[in-house]
């Protein structure tokens, strides 16, 4: 389909060379991006909904608006946050994966480890998809639990402890995806020299 | 069905994940004022009063404190004043707070007592009363742009004055366009004097509420998702209890000969909820109690509610009393849902059961009636049937 | 008293007043006793009605409230509607012993009755029961205040028929019979007293007659000396022995 419309030398032949072409430099940084980009979405969609309820809550229970909003927004904002810093984590453990090659040169000697090079752009990239993805939904799942709880906290105090545990395990969502991309990310490495021999 | 009032809304209110986005503030406040609902501890104070200010020392702690304390003295008609206007007050609240589509919802929720309104207003000018009398008397729910009721007392109590009250004023009243349905129906009858007069009030009003509760579903299922899920169920049912109190209350009346059977009464009928159209082309037919009662065997949901009614009431219960039961227990589980707009629609009736709880009280303590205080339907009671029979299952 | 002149024809006069003031009484007391009658009859259905209304009358306002929870305010629309009477209240009369007491009827004016479907999405039954429970009400209110304006009339009545009773049981015909005893006694007076004159008239005729027959003889004697004088001194002598005081009461 695309010879047919595109003979040139310097056309792309679908996306498949798109992605190929693409620097695995370019896929690592993307990754870091999406990986702390997402997180924040999350997080801040998470805020969002709770905030929004957490405050319309404290107009009738001004109980909740001292002490326990403190003790709230505190646990809140660890469950949020967590996500966002499970993002600035795995965005900073992925930066310092990404080495530039020794020698700066137009273009890549013969033996440069290829296989490494690409595997380290891809694998960075996913991880950071991983994170990202996770804590959007981990994010999204905390603010609608926190939403219900911040109303349900302003009716009855006492159900404060135990609305933190579901809340928990919303957030817990975020570390599953932390740790698969940290392992994704373990193997990665940008070659920093021609491969020897 | 087909022209209805409401164009249909702009935006959905959404799901779950973005449904607090616009409206969580103003679904947290309504949520926050489950606190200011009598407990059972409250009721209980209550029903232990020998006097009303016995009554009043009681709610002096419950949410009404502020609205009774500049009270001299308690009577059941200024504690109804004060508690409605206190959740006038609130309502009001919710509705600066709202943004589309839920203000136009909670609009709705005002325009059944803006019939009410409309009627009082048309048949008191009709029949000369001073309007500015009038207006005291409306539902304060339902009042209408402040222009509007500024005018409105500006229009001579003659028929040429309120035919051009209704022309230029309450035409532009959101449940004007019900009034002209109505006009509209009852051809041949285009002079809004003479329907008001030939046509009896309630009559009116119940094709009015008719209208309302048609458009109003109509607008939920458009809002779609949770909303519509909920709410088009209390709107169906509401539809179905109107349906069946219309035929058992016009046994007796002129409504129920058989030529007014078919054309009058069935036209009452809201063409929605359960009964919707088996049910209620059944009904039409329906001459006495015993029909209405065989009609009514046929829905489980109602032939329950028909049998306290069909037993003559054996502990006291009417059918009405029946019918608060079941409307408490679902706007209660409307209530509890989260992300819907059919929480608002439930906190204003649920209210408005507490108030005639609240006056039923302080009626039954004036006049002595201690054997009957306690034939109301508390909200959110741990002791009401339905959680009694969820706790002994639980066990 | 004093003022009646005791004669037959005024004992006459006062028989004829004596026999119209006790039969006056008789019919009076029969009144009295009539009206007494009725009056502890209307006390007795007073009290019923009474009693029966507390009862009734918090009945029907408690309706009321049960109609308000059912159908929530429907007092306005009420007043809204045509406010022709569907009952009103007659004023009759009734002649209880020649005593006029008024009686109030309820009647319907046959008006069709308004707001026949009040309450027509709710509480429609509970607004039909306020209706009979009023309406019995208002049938009882206006039989009470019938029997009542009549107990309050008869009451009034029965005083004064009490009060004529015991004045002419104790005063007129006390009086009627004091004047009637005077008159008999002053009668029997005075006719003691003309016969006791016309016995001291006779034995003072006769002794005159004796005296002048002695006188005579011993004038006849005399005369025969001295003449005709003596006769006029004994003249003078009769008018001295009637003094005039003695029978001031007498007038004939």
């Amino acid at each position: 389909m695309a010879s047919a419309t595109c003979q040139s030398a310097y056309c792309n032949q679908g996306w498949s060379e798109v992605l190929t072409h693409m620097s695995p430099y370019g896929f690592a940084n993307f990754g870091i991006a999406f990986g702390l980009g997402l997180s924040v979405v999350g997080a801040a969609w998470g805020i969002w909904l709770t905030g929004s309820s957490l405050v319309g809550a404290a107009v009738k229970a001004p109980r909740i608006r001292s002490k326990n909003l403190i003790r709230r927004v505190w646990s809140g904002v660890d469950c949020w946050n967590s996500t966002a810093i499970y993002g600035v984590i795995m965005a900073i453990i992925l930066a310092n994966k990404v080495k530039k090659p020794e020698e700066a040169a137009s273009s890549l000697s013969e033996d440069w480890d290829w296989a490494g090079y690409y595997y380290a752009g891809y694998g960075m990239f996913s991880s950071g998809l991983s994170v990202g993805l996770t804590n959007i939904a981990s994010g999204v799942s905390v603010g609608i639990a926190g939403s219900s709880c911040a109303i349900g906290d302003a009716q009855d105090s006492s159900l404060f402890v135990k609305i933190l545990i579901v809340e928990i395990f919303a957030s817990a969502l975020g570390i599953f995806g932390i740790i698969v991309g940290i392992i994704q990310s373990n193997s990665c490495t940008f070659p920093i020299t021609a491969l020897s021999g | 069905m087909a022209t209805m009032a409401t164009p249909a809304p702009k935006s959905t209110p959404g799901n779950m994940a973005n449904f607090n986005i616009l409206h969580g503030f103003a679904e947290a406040l309504v949520r926050g004022m489950r606190s200011s609902f009598l407990a059972d501890a409250d009721y209980h104070h209550l029903t232990q009063c020998e006097t009303l200010d016995d009554v009043r020392l009681n709610l002096s702690e419950t949410d009404y404190g502020d609205a009774l304390a500049d009270m001299n003295t308690l009577i059941p008609t200024g504690l109804q004043k004060a508690a409605v206007e206190k959740l006038v007050t609130e309502f009001q609240y919710l509705r600066t707070q709202a943004i589309e589509p839920l203000s136009t919802f909670l609009d709705f929720i005002t325009y059944e007592y803006m019939i009410e309104n409309v009627m009082l207003l048309l048949k008191g000018t009709l029949s000369g009363r001073d309007i500015n009398e009038l207006i005291a008397q409306c539902h304060p729910l339902g009042m209408f742009k402040e222009s509007t009721m500024r005018s409105i007392p500006t229009f001579e109590s003659s028929p040429r004055g309120y035919q051009d009250l209704y022309q230029t004023v309450l035409v532009d009243t959101p449940v004007g366009p019900y009034f002209s349905l109505f006009l509209r129906e009852t051809a041949g009858r285009s002079e809004v004097s003479n329907v008001l007069e030939e046509v009896e009030i309630e009559i009116i009003k119940s094709s009015l509420i008719k209208y309302w509760i048609e458009d109003f579903a109509q607008f939920v299922d458009s809002l779609g998702g949770e909303t519509a899920i909920i709410m088009g169920d209390l709107l169906k049912v509401r539809a179905d209890t109107n349906a069946i109190n219309i035929t058992l209350n016009s046994f007796g009346t002129p409504l129920n000969e058989p030529a007014m059977r078919a054309s009058d009464r069935k036209r009452l009928y809201p063409a929605l909820g359960h009964l919707y159209p088996a049910g209620t082309s059944m009904l039409a037919d329906v001459s006495d109690e015993d029909e209405l009662g065989r009609v009514l065997e046929l829905f489980p949901q109602y032939s329950s509610i028909w049998n306290v009614h069909a037993s003559g009431g054996s502990d006291g219960k009417s059918i009405d009393d029946a019918f608060y039961e079941r409307d408490v227990q679902m706007l209660e589980l409307a209530f509890e849902g989260q992300m819907h707009f059919g929480a608002f629609y439930a906190y204003v009736k649920l209210k408005e059961q507490e108030i005639r709880n609240l006056v039923w009280v302080s009626e039954c303590i004036l006049q002595q009636q201690k054997e009957e205080i306690h034939k109301f339907v508390p909200v959110f009671s741990f002791n009401a049937p339905w959680r009694a029979g969820a706790k002994k299952q639980g066990r | 008293m004093s003022e009646v002149p005791p004669t037959r024809m005024n004992q006459q006069v006062f028989k004829g007043k004596k026999k119209a003031a006790e039969s006056g009484h008789k019919l009076l007391k029969k009144k009295a006793d009539a009206l007494k009658v009725k009056f502890l009859d209307y006390a007795k259905s007073i009290a019923e009605t009474k009693s029966g209304m507390a009862a009734d009358s918090s009945s029907a306002f408690f309706s009321l409230t049960q109609a308000e929870y059912a159908a929530g305010n429907f007092k306005q629309k009420v007043s809204e509607g045509s406010m022709t009477a569907r009952v009103r209240v007659g004023a009759g009369i009734d002649n209880v012993a020649g005593v006029k007491l008024p009686v109030f009827t309820y009647y319907e004016t046959g008006a069709a009755t308004d707001n026949a479907s009040l309450g027509l999405v709710g509480g429609g039954k509970k607004i039909q029961l306020v209706r009979q429970k009023y309406s019995a009400l208002l049938m009882n209110l206006i039989k009470l205040a019938s029997l009542q304006t009549s107990f309050v009339t008869l009451d009034e009545a029965m005083k004064i028929t009490n009060r004529r009773v015991n004045a002419l049981e104790n005063v007129t015909i006390p009086k009627i019979q004091g004047v009637l005893t005077y008159i008999e006694r002053e009668l029997d007076e005075l006719e003691r007293e003309d016969f006791t004159r016309l016995k001291l008239v006779q034995s003072k005729k006769k002794e005159e007659i004796e005296e002048n027959q002695r006188q005579h003889d011993a004038e006849a004697a005399e005369m025969s000396a001295k003449g005709l004088k003596s006769s006029c001194a004994n003249e003078s002598d009769i008018m001295a022995r009637f003094d005039a005081s003695d029978d001031a009461d007498v007038v004939f």
